[in-house]
């Protein structure tokens, strides 16, 4: 993912502000690291460049 | 992981292969939502699959359940995340127009997403969907098929009077179908409020 897209990005359930942790980083983006959410602090992985902002727990459904 | 989310997971080759396969049907209807769709701004295509629709249309942004129709979407230039429409991960205000194409036959709360699609527009931005019409012609039609079969027969198709309604208890006002043909609607609504500058994203 492109950095810049950290601007609009939120938690999915609490609508937070995200925390990025980056692990892996080249000329096309963010490869590999976390996205924490700075309200609910449930961690969303940032995985082959696509980050996970599925629902983590039972009661965020 | 239910059964609907599993068959796009398992099956995501055999989902993106359908629009090669369909390639008149994908065309018509990729002419129909390109002759709709805002011609600036920054949109969001949720349920954006492998981004065939999102690709070739300029829309930056997508959301998808699906790992591998997300992954196909990023390699087509698509900026992805896993998602449901239920819970947009995007902050409020961030998008000029929001896509939904033939995916809220599969939503687990079409009025929900609906909330969510008028909560991270602008003000004044859009909300597009494209969908199968309940009994129409080209529900029938796919229905009989057996790779559609396949996703179709986790799908439930709504009547476009309860579409426009679900739309406009979203929020949404403006509603105006603008395709009605062989079953399949386009219909687009707006989030009317003060007037505002388009977004200033630069992502």
């Amino acid at each position: 993912m492109k950095r810049s897209l950290l601007d609009i990005l939120c938690c999915p359930v609490c609508k937070g502000d995200l925390a990025l942790d980056v692990l892996k980083e080249d000329e096309t983006g963010i490869i590999e690291g976390t996205l924490t959410c700075t309200r609910c602090s449930v961690a969303y992985p940032i995985s082959d460049g696509i980050p996970d902002l599925l629902p983590r727990t039972e009661s965020h459904h | 992981m239910n059964a609907k989310r599993r068959v796009f997971e398992d099956f995501a080759g055999d989902y993106d292969h359908w629009f090669d396969d369909h390639a008149k049907v994908y065309n018509a209807q990729l002419r129909l939502l390109g002759r709709a769709l805002p011609s600036t701004g920054h949109g969001l295509e949720i349920g954006v699959g492998s981004g065939r629709f999102a690709a070739p249309l300029g829309i930056r942004c997508g959301t998808d359940p699906s790992f591998p129709l997300a992954e196909m979407a990023k390699r087509r230039g698509v900026e992805v995340t896993i998602g449901t429409g239920e819970h947009l991960p995007y902050r409020s205000g961030s998008f000029d127009y929001v896509v939904m194409m033939t995916v809220i036959c599969f939503l687990d709360d079409m009025a929900k997403v609906f909330r969510e699609g008028f909560r991270v527009l602008v003000p004044s931005g859009i909300i597009m969907l494209g969908f199968i019409v309940r009994d129409g012609e080209i529900f029938r039609h796919y229905s009989a098929e057996p790779e559609k079969g396949r996703f179709l027969r986790h799908a439930r198709f709504h009547s476009s009077e309860e579409v426009i309604q679900k739309i406009h208890e979203a929020g949404f006002s403006g509603v105006e179908v603008t395709t009605r043909e062989h079953g399949f609607c386009i219909l687009t609504g707006k989030k009317e409020d003060f007037p505002r500058p388009m977004s200033t994203n630069s992502f």
